[in-house]
């Protein structure tokens, strides 16, 4: 009698959790965080062999889950154009998606970009909201495209409510605006000599060099001396823009009054943090005790310029204001995210397109209210009893992964003007009527528990897993 | 060979109407392994049929039958420059439109032959893109994407390969036929003939040194390893391909400035006699690519009576069989596992006739001839 064969998982994932910190912001990350989400209910189905480079290795692993009696299936948490097809064993592949339609077309003479043709090829096809399974089948792709939200860590359903009067302080460092105002600097008489004795060395050397040794040298030495200091300056500049954000850093964070959080890659263009800010700013402006904290998802080596680069933008707005503007970029432990959702009042949205919002989705599950659009995949769960929704409307869009960015699908644009005015009834909601807050609060916790609890998600992703077929050796590749 | 290799019915070519075939991976300054793939292709077919060879002269090519060439076993680099010096004559459009032709790379966007066959080896610009250069990886796509299906057959080197295309590749899975190729040296006889000791203590690696081959990893494995004796050396055999980044060539001297670098030798390109003494010097061989369309250093090997421990992926796994251990190429520990096994299934037989019955150069030309028809 042959033995009984186990069934298992070999996991194609785009980075290992090692290397968590050092990737967040390259390709693909965020799938890092939907397997994670995912990964207890997995090994409930079987076990999980994870592996990264899948056309390297998955073969190796399927080969060695045979050899230990189980019976893998391949899946993969992959953007399409990334996953690899093996002949192995079934392949499911978990797409976030967030456009009514999917490529058709090997764009860049790259078939691996056609996700019609990829989709086709897949055994089962698992997607986490209604725009992204119904963008594939819209195609008319032909395996079975099957629904499963993304599950929420538990731990935010344990976040104590929100109060008024709260106090909660994070062991991470920030950058808090507005800075505090300067006091103008002495100026010195510009029409007396400046006196030696407040002349640094650096200052002195140049004048002696610019009055005395310059007008003997020959004109190529000089230019050479010239071009030399240019050069070694230009090399300290370009060092002290990559590592350094020329602003003070607050070592802790401390939230109180109402807080709104938000948590995005500020590379991504569908995150539009440039109509959040305005709108923040000009809504709140006067607001002593709001705070908006934004919490950048990038690797330490993209941080600091995307930092600089949000700052400058946000100091190019010229608005003069009370209420804060916090930003964070270091990489904060899951403890520490979970601790800011508790000290947070509201979610902050204003993305263009959302295959889910894990944030937004992690936050209403933690009794926080949002203040977002219900568009794309926000909208299978996001209302106006869960929080205060931002108006928009379609307009034309790239895919992401089109170099070109033709115009070939659409994404949402916010009415900025209802996110202003949500911002302000939002902000006088949490400040004045406690029992619509919390009511509001509480819709959150049991919407997003019954869309996506652990246990309401497990039947939908046991069914897709068990509707993968099972592999049979050699047998002929359909076309 | 695959089932589906049968002859088209219809035309019969005339005998004296050449097969053309594209043959301009010959003319690189260092055969690669298309390069050699090609030299053996032509070696076996002219053996067949009349030839054509298509360069990058355009409107030109050169005549060959089986009597003009003799046998390279001795050095492939130096037949084919003299193959390449051989008369040539004008090609004519309606000389054309009566033949078949053969395309072992790339070919046009338009039709120039009655019948045309292409060759695919394999999908690795697509698969793993960041080893190949921008230009490899736009003309392979554009191949793949849009001109392959102008071949009325192609030729795929591994059920591997014929599998990638499927989805890969816009040609109709029905038109791709099977047939691997044979070793790419030594096929007829030894180029090194005289008696060679096995040396307990030689790793041989034959592979250029490209990112896809993996290099570093193999020589960080190298220099950690506990599964292997002290006195172990590691010889490498094959050139910097021509875009292998300075940042690879670099890492690669620093590796081997670690604890065990001195047993590190990069013997670079080599000579196919030396190289068929080495294979049969080696204790075994490591092939730790990180994807292949065949892997002909695998296949070399093992002819040569050497083990070989490689990556289990893509083509590599229809080399399974006697004196085949395979591992990860990204996880150290499984080529440890794969070293010991290897010295546990000692002493190991591997039987070549078998090898050369299943590859064999002269099969893949009946396959191509036979769908040249």
């Amino acid at each position: 009698m042959e033995p009984t064969t186990q069934r298992a998982l070999v996991v194609s994932s785009v980075f290992t959790e090692n290397e968590m910190a050092a990737k967040l912001g390259r390709e693909a990350y965020s799938y890092r965080f939907v397997f994670r989400a995912f990964e207890s209910l997995l090994r409930r189905w079987g076990p999980i062999f994870e592996i990264t480079r899948p056309e390297s290795r998955l073969d190796y692993a399927l080969w060695r889950a045979r050899q230990q009696n189980l019976d893998p299936i391949h899946l993969s948490f992959l953007p399409l154009q990334m996953t690899y097809l093996t002949h192995g064993a079934p392949n499911i592949a978990v797409p976030a998606w967030e456009f009514p339609d999917i490529p058709n077309t090997d764009f860049q003479n790259n078939p691996r970009n056609n996700w019609r043709r990829i989709a086709d090829q897949l055994s089962v096809i698992i997607t986490h909201c209604h725009i992204t399974r119904n963008a594939f089948l819209h195609a008319g792709v032909k395996p079975p495209v099957h629904l499963v939200p993304v599950p929420i860590p538990p731990e935010y359903f344990q976040v104590p409510p929100w109060e008024r009067g709260q106090r909660v302080v994070l062991d991470c460092p920030c950058y808090v605006f507005p800075l505090p105002e300067k006091t103008p600097d002495h100026q010195p008489n510009p029409w007396l000599a400046p006196s030696t004795s407040s002349t640094n060395w650096k200052e002195r050397a140049r004048q002696i060099y610019r009055n005395s040794v310059k007008p003997r040298l020959p004109s190529g030495i000089q230019k050479g001396v010239t071009f030399g200091v240019r050069t070694v300056r230009a090399l300290r500049t370009a060092r002290a823009e990559v590592v350094e954000v020329p602003y003070p850093v607050t070592p802790k964070l401390e939230l109180s009054g109402v807080v709104y959080s938000t948590i995005f890659n500020p590379y991504d263009p569908r995150k539009n943090f440039q109509d959040m800010l305005s709108a923040y700013l000009l809504a709140l402006g006067d607001c002593e005790d709001a705070t908006l904290v934004i919490k950048l998802v990038l690797c330490p080596e993209l941080a600091a310029e995307a930092l600089r680069n949000m700052i400058h933008f946000y100091l190019g707005l010229g608005l003069r204001h009370r209420c804060k503007l916090v930003f964070v970029n270091t990489y904060l432990s899951d403890e520490l995210m979970v601790e800011l959702a508790r000290g947070s009042t509201y979610y902050l949205n204003t993305s263009r397109a959302e295959g889910s919002c894990l944030p937004l989705q992690n936050y209403l599950a933690a009794g926080r209210p949002g203040v977002a659009p219900a568009h794309t995949g926000m909208g299978d769960y996001m209302d106006d009893d869960l929080g205060f929704t931002i108006a928009c409307h379609p307009e034309p869009a790239a895919w992401p992964h089109d170099p070109e960015h033709r115009l070939t699908t659409t994404w949402q644009r916010l009415v900025w003007w209802s996110l202003h005015n949500q911002l302000r009834n939002s902000y006088d909601l949490a400040r004045k009527d406690r029992n619509r807050y919390q009511a509001m609060a509480l819709r959150g916790r049991q919407r997003l528990a019954e869309f996506a609890g652990a246990e309401s998600v497990w039947p939908a992703l046991a069914a897709a897993l068990d509707a993968a077929k099972p592999h049979v050796q050699n047998a002929p590749i359909a076309a | 060979m695959d089932s589906s290799a049968i002859c088209v019915p219809g035309h019969i070519a005339s005998p004296d109407v050449p097969i053309y075939v594209d043959v301009s991976a010959l003319e690189e300054k260092h055969l690669t392994g298309m390069g050699r793939f090609v030299a053996h292709l032509v070696q076996a077919l002219v053996r067949l049929t009349p030839l054509g060879l298509l360069t990058t002269a355009k409107g030109r090519y050169i005549p060959v039958c089986a009597a003009d060439l003799e046998e390279s076993d001795g050095n492939l680099e130096t037949w084919a420059r003299r193959l390449l010096r051989r008369p040539r004559r004008n090609l004519d459009a309606q000389s054309a439109s009566a033949s078949a032709a053969i395309y072992t790379a790339l070919r046009p966007g338009a039709r120039c032959f009655r019948r045309e066959v292409g060759i695919l080896y394999d999908f690795t610009t697509l698969l793993l893109p960041w080893t190949h250069g921008e230009q490899s990886r736009h003309h392979f796509g554009t191949f793949f994407a849009k001109t392959a299906p102008l071949c009325d057959k192609l030729v795929a080197i591994s059920q591997s390969t014929k599998r990638d295309a499927q989805w890969l590749c816009a040609a109709n899975n029905d038109s791709i036929v099977v047939s691997y190729p044979g070793p790419s040296l030594c096929v007829h006889r030894h180029a090194y003939p005289n008696p060679v000791a096995r040396r307990r203590n030689v790793i041989l690696v034959v592979s250029a040194i490209e990112p896809r081959k993996n290099a570093p990893f193999l020589l960080d494995w190298f220099a950690a390893t506990e599964a292997l004796d002290p006195d172990m050396e590691l010889w490498w055999v094959g050139p910097h391909a021509w875009w292998a980044s300075r940042e690879l060539v670099t890492m690669l001297k620093q590796r081997r400035s670690g604890p065990r670098g001195h047993q590190i030798r990069l013997l670079g390109k080599v000579s196919d006699r030396r190289l068929c003494q080495l294979y049969q010097q080696a204790a075994f061989t490591i092939y730790p690519s990180l994807y292949e369309g065949f892997g002909l250093p695998v296949l070399d090997a093992l002819l040569h009576g050497a083990p070989v421990v490689c990556s289990y992926h893509s083509s590599l796994k229809e080399l399974a069989g006697p004196g085949v251990f395979y591992f990860d190429p990204c996880d150290p520990a499984t080529l440890d596992e794969a070293c010991r096994a290897l010295r546990t299934a000692q002493p190991l037989v591997i039987e070549p006739s078998n090898l050369r019955e299943r590859f064999s150069w002269g099969a893949l030309a009946q396959t191509v001839k036979a769908l040249c028809a």
